[in-house]
Formats: C-alpha cells, sequence, structure tokens
C-alpha cells in the first residue's frame, strides 16, 4: 500500500527571510509561503493545487522540485526523503520529476533554436549517445505534443503562446518523467488553445503514465483534469477531497465561496444563485492573522477562530477539511 | 507608411532579424552618424592593418637635411624635426593606436565577462566581496593607476596592453553583472536549473547568449577610451618608446616643442586621434542603441529621420 503514493509531503514550511540593512543584515521577518503542509499524491493520478494568487500554490510546487528549498518538512518521493541532498543526488532527481512552467513566453531561451530547448534536458542528464538520437528523440517528442519535427529549426519568438507551451510540455518529457509539476501550465493562454492544452496534457499523461501536480487557479480547469484537488489559503491546505466530493459538497467555506466564484453557464440559474463575495484582500502572509488564516474574511467566523489553528482532520472518507465548524 | 511596411516586410523575408547584414541595414537607415562613425573605424582598420603598404616611407626613415618640410607632393603633411614623413607616422601611428586599442580592449572585455558572469550569478558573500574590491577600484583615478603601473612595469607595447586590459577590466565588469542579474532571474534560468542543466552549461549557454548584446556594446565603447588612454600615456612620455609613433607621443614631444614655429606637427596627430576617437564613439552609442532590447523598435527608439529633425533644430536654434 505504501508504494502507492509517489509522492508525500510532510509538514512542508517554506519561508523567506526578510532582510534590512545592506552591510549589517537584520533579519527583520519571515514571508511564510508555505506554513505546515501536507498531502500525497498516488501514482498515476491527477492532484489539483488551487487557491487565490499569494496563497502559496506555486512556491510549494517549486519546494518539492528542491528550486526553492524548504524550511522544513520532508518530502518523500518513492519512499525516499528527497529533501536537503547533494546537488549531484538533486540533479539526478530531476530526471523523475519536471515542470511545466506557467509562462510559455519566458520560460524558453530567446537565443536557442527549438531542438536546442527540447534536448537540453538529454544532455544534462546523459540520455542519448550521439547527436543522432538526440535528433530522433527531439522529433519523437515534437510529434508527441504535436508539432512538426521541422520546427526544431526555429527559434521560440517564431511561435503563438500555445505552440511555446507545447515546445515546454515536450523539454518537460524529455527526460521520461514519473511526475510532472505543472505550474499554471494554461492561465497565460487564450481560452481557445487552453482547451487543446489541458486535452493534450490529458493525453500525454495517459500514454505514458503520468502524475500531475496540477497548480491552477481556474477551478473549471482543475475540475476538468484532477483526481483530487487541494485548496490552499495563505501557505495552509483549508480542504484535499476528491473532485466529485469537492464541487459537490464543500465543507470549508473558502472553498464554498471560492466555487460559488464560478460562473454556471447558464443564465436563469446564474441569476438566482446565491454568490458568496470574500470581503478584503488576502492578508500579508509577513504577519498572517492568529488562529484561523481565514477568520478575517470568513463568513461563518467563531470567536474560537482567532485564537486556535485547526488541524486538517478526515470529516468524510478521503474529504479533509481544517475548519472549527468540523468536530471529529 | 505602408510602402514603408511592405518595403520592411519584403527585405524581411531575404535577410534574418538580427543577423549581421540586418545589423548594417538598420545601421544605415536609423542611425547617419553611427553609420559616418563606422565608416572612420573601418577606415582606422584597414589602415592599421596595411600600415606596411600603405605606408609611403618607414616610420623612422629620415633626412635630417629635410626637416620641417611644408606639405608637398612627396610629403603630403610635410617633415618632421628629423626629416620623417608625418604621413607615414600617421599610418604607423593608427597601427599602433589599432593593436593597443584592440588588444586591451579584447583582453578588458574577456576578464570583465567573466567576473561578471561568476560574480552576477553566484551571487551572496563572493558578489559582495568582489564589488567592494570593484567600487575600492573604482575611487582610484584611472590616470594615476596607469602611471603608477606603467613606472612600475616599465614602457612598452605588450606591457601597455595588458596594463590597459586589467584596469578597463574591473569597471566594465560591473556593467555586465548587472545585466547577468536581470538574465538569471528570467524564468528560462530557473527552468534550466529544473531541468538539472550543471551550472558551466547555463552560463555558457544561457547567460552568456542572452548579454552578448552588452559585451558588444562594451567592446565598441572601450576600444575609443583605450586609444585615448595610450595617447595620454605616451603623451606624457610613459607609452609607446621613441622612435615608435604614437599620436599621443608625436603631440607632446616635436609637438610641444616646436608648437609655435611649425604648429602642423602637433595638429595632423591631434587630428588623427580626434577623427578617430569621435568616430569610434558615435559607432559606440549606435551599436548600443541598436542591439540594446529594451530600445528596440518601441518608445525610445528613435529612428534616423527623427535624429535628422532634432539635428537641424539644433542648428536653427544655434543661428536665431
Amino acid at each position: 500500500m505504501e508504494n502507492k503514493n509517489l509522492l508525500e509531503v510532510e509538514n512542508l514550511r517554506v519561508y523567506f527571510p526578510v532582510h534590512r540593512g545592506t552591510l549589517i543584515k537584520k533579519k527583520v521577518g519571515e514571508v511564510k509561503a508555505v506554513d505546515d503542509v501536507s498531502f500525497k499524491i498516488l501514482k498515476g493520478e491527477t492532484l489539483g493545487l488551487v487557491g487565490e494568487s499569494g496563497s502559496g500554490k506555486t512556491t510549494a510546487g517549486q519546494a518539492i522540485l528542491q528550486i526553492e528549498p524548504p524550511t522544513a518538512g520532508k518530502i518523500i518521493f518513492e519512499g525516499k526523503d528527497i529533501t536537503g541532498l547533494e546537488k549531484n543526488e538533486r540533479r539526478k532527481l530531476r530526471r523523475e520529476m519536471q515542470m511545466i512552467f506557467q509562462d510559455p513566453f519566458s520560460s524558453l531561451n530567446p537565443r536557442m533554436k527549438i531542438g536546442n530547448i527540447i534536448e537540453e534536458p538529454l544532455i544534462a542528464h546523459k540520455l542519448t549517445n550521439n547527436r543522432k538520437e538526440n535528433k530522433e528523440r527531439v522529433e519523437e517528442l515534437l510529434q508527441m505534443v504535436g508539432l512538426m519535427p521541422s520546427m526544431a529549426e526555429r527559434f521560440p519568438h517564431e511561435f503563438s503562446g500555445g505552440q511555446r507551451q507545447r515546445i515546454g510540455i515536450a523539454r518537460a518529457l524529455a527526460v521520461n518523467p514519473k511526475l510532472i509539476i505543472c505550474d499554471e501550465p494554461v492561465s497565460a493562454l487564450d481560452v481557445s488553445i487552453q482547451a487543446q492544452v489541458i486535452n493534450l496534457i490529458e493525453e500525454i499523461q495517459e500514454k505514458l503514465n503520468l502524475t500531475y501536480l496540477f497548480i491552477a487557479h481556474d477551478l473549471a480547469v482543475v475540475r476538468h483534469i484532477s483526481d483530487r484537488i487541494a485548496v490552499m489559503y495563505l501557505g495552509k491546505l483549508v480542504e484535499v477531497a476528491s473532485r466529485i466530493d469537492l464541487y459537490r459538497n464543500p465543507l470549508h467555506p473558502y472553498t464554498k465561496a471560492l466555487l460559488s466564484a464560478v460562473p454556471i453557464p447558464d443564465p436563469r440559474l446564474e441569476a438566482t444563485r446565491e454568490h458568496i463575495v470574500l470581503k478584503g484582500e488576502i492578508p500579508s502572509p509577513m504577519f498572517p492573522p492568529s488562529g484561523c488564516r481565514f477568520h478575517t474574511r470568513c463568513p461563518e467566523a467563531m470567536p474560537e477562530c482567532s485564537s486556535r489553528i485547526p488541524q486538517l482532520k478526515e470529516v468524510d472518507s478521503h474529504h479533509f477539511v481544517s475548519c472549527h465548524l468540523f468536530k471529529d | 507608411m505602408s510602402d514603408k511596411a511592405q518595403n520592411a516586410s519584403s527585405s524581411k523575408r531575404k535577410i534574418r532579424r538580427g543577423s549581421a547584414p540586418d545589423f548594417v541595414r538598420r545601421l544605415f537607415r536609423e542611425k547617419p552618424m553611427g553609420a559616418f562613425g563606422g565608416m572612420i573605424f573601418l577606415i582606422l582598420l584597414i589602415t592599421g592593418i596595411f600600415a606596411d603598404f600603405l605606408a609611403p616611407y618607414h616610420y623612422n626613415a629620415g633626412d635630417i637635411s629635410m626637416r620641417f618640410y611644408p606639405p608637398s607632393p612627396e610629403h603630403i603633411l610635410g617633415t618632421d624635426e628629423l626629416g620623417r614623413d608625418i604621413f607615414s607616422r600617421i599610418i604607423y601611428g593608427a597601427q599602433l593606436s589599432l593593436i593597443v586599442g584592440f588588444s586591451a580592449t579584447a583582453i578588458a572585455t574577456i576578464i570583465s565577462t567573466i567576473i561578471g558572469i561568476t560574480t552576477g550569478y553566484i551571487g551572496g558573500k563572493f558578489d559582495m566581496y568582489t564589488q567592494r574590491f570593484v567600487d575600492a577600484w573604482m575611487c582610484l583615478p584611472p590616470i594615476v593607476v596607469l602611471m603608477v603601473l606603467v613606472s612600475i612595469v616599465g614602457a612598452g607595447i605588450v606591457q601597455l596592453i595588458l596594463i590597459l586590459g586589467i584596469i578597463g577590466s574591473i569597471g566594465a565588469s560591473r556593467i555586465t553583472r548587472s545585466v547577468v542579474i536581470t538574465v538569471k532571474e528570467s524564468v528560462y534560468v530557473k527552468a534550466a536549473e529544473a531541468i538539472g542543466v550543471s551550472t558551466l552549461r547555463i552560463l555558457t549557454h544561457h547567460i552568456l547568449p542572452n548579454i552578448m548584446y552588452i559585451v558588444i556594446v562594451g567592446f565598441s565603447m572601450a576600444i575609443a577610451g583605450n586609444i585615448m588612454a595610450e595617447a595620454t600615456l605616451s603623451f606624457l612620455g610613459m607609452g609607446i618608446p621613441a622612435p615608435y609613433p604614437s599620436w599621443g607621443g608625436m603631440l607632446s614631444g616635436p609637438g610641444r616643442k616646436y608648437l609655435f614655429h611649425y604648429p602642423m606637427l602637433s595638429v595632423w596627430p591631434g587630428l588623427a586621434l580626434t577623427i578617430v576617437v569621435f568616430g569610434i564613439n558615435m559607432f559606440g552609442d549606435a551599436v548600443n542603441d541598436l542591439l540594446d532590447p529594451s530600445l528596440r523598435g518601441g518608445i525610445g527608439s528613435y529612428s534616423g529621420e527623427s535624429e535628422k529633425r532634432s539635428f537641424v533644430r539644433l542648428i536653427k536654434k544655434l543661428f536665431k
């Protein structure tokens, strides 16, 4: 059973120290981007990670890949703790985990040809023996993501956003990874292109038996692609549930508010439906509210909420919520 | 307007954007002054490289009985105090300026790029200490440092090139570093790190190609500075030893001595130096404007036409 978890994240914390002064640096505070987050990803599934901007979803993804070193906590990949690995070990790990970036316009080096961009992971990990094999693999990858092999000779500025994102996907696939962290892969694209790229991501998952951590803020996209969904707010997980449970029966007031913001494609229903509109902005992660971090904006806040931090607990089978409204 | 756009698109098919021919075309179209400077630079290059064929006389061949001759068909610019042909000496001086200017700048560019890339990319304490050293270095007046170093090492072409190169590299590394820091933060560098690309490969394949424009601009701007520095040192008698014709040396020795009787002795090398430095500076400015991606096309980039117009406006203002 233990082996079914491809990735386990335990009590992950990523804090960014805030310094003041140039010569004598004084630590004046910390930005708690990710604070005590735990979740699991099963082999072959897609875990959607949602939350508004500033909730720490991207940082969590980067911490798993160890682009941002975690402050505390464990990340267990295939039963092995991968936090605090040596530089060389970490590089080997990158063969197993890859990332698709949010902005396809800045994630490709403008001075490199597409072929060179895609073959870079092959060279970095010495996966092929010679140039000819590189070329064949690049062509194979280009075809896999729906581009023409002849495009390998072109530069990134000759491509549209959707095509560039396909190139980004091809680059991530080059090393045959087991886990791909998709960091808002479609939020920079046109809606018409989004569907194509999402379908491609799904298709590839089926074909190569991949596991995804899909970070997004678009709930419709997440609903389409995820098996399970985790909701983040200000560095903490507030709810984790299967897709069906979460959309049918959201428990946390924050999740309810998020879901009520998704428009329904039926004008009559949309007009009569109740909308929960959250007041104010997301608080600063440098000075997070005491107790439950959501209590400042929560429509159902109780006195208890501002003093005690709620823990993530299972209220239904495989449905976890961290809220004082629910007792074990 | 539409004609212009059509023109651009039709020529775009033939010449790839960013290629060398495209650069030359843009230089002439958008920066006429830069093109003029570039031509001066080209003339200097040709003169320097083919000095042995172009000069009618050897630089040290003189007939003492023919001293201070005015310009004549045999000696286009006349002769100096030892009866040597000034024209030939100017040509050999160009060769010397070119050798010193080019080699010193090349050394400076290579060292400054290495310092800039490593400090900018590695950052942290290493960057902090290296840059404080650069700060301290830049507090010293360059001419004093130059004179001290030359008097320690001794005069000579090779020594001069090395000294100018090393001194120039330290200040120039600051500019390279600042660009490296912005490139380092870009997503494609983060992506390369996420892929597992080695640091060396990131530096050579991702950082270097994207800072190349600033390296080229720095190179073209520094050449003029190094030619001036060589002339200055030779003028002060600390540069290239006497019989070899340096423009700075020609200005100071006989030029100063006979300034009132034979002013042409100092006018010719002075004129050559002024034109060359002016030309290279104009060329360097144009290269900067054309290669700087933040000035490309949009606001801030001005076409040759508006430059001409503002020049005309300035002239009109002056003569009102």
